[in-house]
């Protein structure tokens, strides 16, 4: 076995829109049934990769979504460089993913994309949401925090005492080997110690070895975080709160979430430590829709999305409440 | 306190510079101090966490796998660490820790950049400069391309 051999994100798609480093793939559609309904636009966090959601044959979201008959769009970030250090929240909500949008509205031909938002991925969707009404159809998110200050995990807790301003000044864009040690802090031995004590069984077969080594690929591949929306996420919500408080503003326009009033499916993790359930649970306090739902698993952050457990139910469950808000 | 006396003419900014260097160098010292000792009374109580585990196990099952050992220490090394990790004056020193290496960092920009402009070399500000107007550019492009695209109704 080769490092070739361990490949992530295989899910056959086209390339339809590019600007700088980011870039809109249309997922092939599946042999099962052909897409129908709204287009789903997939916007996956700044930090890590999206490939998470395509990580392997049986366990990917991606999948199972064209596998239940859904048209998937992903916005693909790519890898923030120095030039990037300027973008901000405001280049992202109504910059990129308003483009985005256009471009699968003309592509499919459809008035209204769906959005599902994953992690922080979540947030630039509920801002673009909150400030675009009328082009979503639906909204799901996925283990989105929304009031940051609830149930308050730990690198929430750090956050607050950090000089976000003096660190951006002095770093640029936020380098993501930093972002993915605090992550490893959470549990320092567990997270980078505890995976090996089962290497021997892992190394035994080849299908098992690969899926670990995804994993891994996967762990250590952060891009760095463009500096102005690392300082906007981390003062703006992690430090102030001002998500929940109607004090955000993009660019400058106020993030009012009282203004989503599409169908929202609002999906957490029981048991997720990096973004509290109670903070995810918070959205329906604040948002404007009278059709809310929520779904969740007995899983932590990342299980969310690698469970072969959750796979093999949330995709159907997604793709079955699309169905039924379609257009 | 002597280097902290003000020189005069041409030398003087640079001085100023270089004070503010050493500063922030003495500063993020000063404040790793507290830090590390946390770190280091985490690893201490991570000993008898680690000992407590392995006696409560060994008198279930006396004879143990190395899987097994190495899971009661990570369990037990987790369990001292994150108690740490929790407490407010951890949260502070990692804070002072972390704002005193971005201060010291910020310094010594400003004391190398102006001398590397002496020798014409470009520096991360030239470059954060330009980062700035093509991303303002950027904006205006994508600005001006929406309202073609909503003049002529057609995609550019």
């Amino acid at each position: 076995m080769t490092d070739d051999d361990v490949t992530l994100a295989t899910a056959a798609k086209d390339a339809i829109h590019r600007d700088g480093k980011v870039t809109l793939y249309r997922y092939r559609p599946a042999d099962a049934p052909s897409p129908s309904g709204t287009p789903l636009l997939v916007v996956y966090s700044l930090a890590n990769r999206y490939t998470m959601l395509d990580l392997q044959d049986d366990r990917s979201l991606i999948r199972g979504l064209l596998g239940a008959g859904v048209d998937v769009y992903l916005v693909d970030w790519g890898y923030p460089t120095p030039q990037d250090r300027w973008l901000d929240f405001d280049d992202y909500v109504n910059g990129y993913l308003q483009d985005c949008v256009d471009v699968i509205r003309r592509d499919t031909g459809s008035p209204t994309v769906d959005i599902l938002g994953v992690c922080m991925g979540g947030l630039l969707s509920l801002c673009y949401a909150a400030l675009h009404p009328a082009d979503v159809n639906a909204l799901v998110l996925m283990g989105t925090a929304v009031d940051y200050h609830a149930d308050e995990p730990r690198l929430n807790r750090w956050s607050r005492a950090v000089d976000v301003d003096g660190m951006v000044d002095a770093l640029g864009n936020v380098p993501g080997e930093l972002l993915s040690l605090a992550f490893f802090l959470r549990s320092p031995f567990r997270a980078n110690l505890g995976k090996y004590v089962n290497l021997p069984d892992v190394f035994r077969t080849r299908d098992r070895a690969r899926n670990f080594l995804r994993m891994e690929q996967w762990t250590y591949d952060s891009p760095d975080q463009p500096g102005e929306a690392y300082r906007q996420w981390v003062r703006d919500c992690c430090q102030d709160n001002r998500l929940v408080k109607g004090e955000l503003y993009v660019g400058d326009r106020r993030v009012d979430l009282a203004a989503i009033t599409m169908p929202v499916l609002n999906i957490y993790a029981e048991k997720d430590d990096l973004v509290s359930p109670a903070s995810s649970l918070a959205l329906e306090r604040h948002i404007g829709s009278d059709d809310y739902q929520v779904l969740s698993y007995p899983v932590g952050h990342i299980g969310l999305y690698v469970s072969g457990k959750v796979q093999a139910d949330l995709p159907r469950r997604i793709a079955g409440w699309l169905r039924e808000r379609a257009l | 306190m002597l280097r902290n006396i003000p020189a005069l003419g041409l030398t003087r900014e640079l001085q100023v510079r270089c004070t503010n260097v050493v500063d922030a160098w003495a500063d993020l010292v000063r404040v790793s101090g507290p830090y590390s000792m946390l770190v280091a009374g985490a690893a201490t109580r991570s000993v008898p966490a680690v000992v407590g585990r392995l006696l409560r196990a060994a008198s279930r099952r006396p004879f143990m796998d190395g899987r097994t050992v190495a899971e009661l220490l990570i369990d037990g090394c987790d369990a001292a660490f994150t108690s740490t990790f929790d407490a407010p004056q951890y949260t502070e020193a990692q804070g002072r820790l972390v704002n005193a290496a971005m201060l010291y960092r910020r310094r010594q920009r400003e004391f190398v950049e102006p001398l590397l402009g002496l020798m014409h070399v470009a520096t991360r500000s030239d470059a954060e400069d330009i980062g700035r107007t093509v991303n303002d550019l950027r904006r205006d492009v994508r600005a001006l391309r929406r309202q073609v695209e909503a003049l002529s109704g057609r995609p550019v």
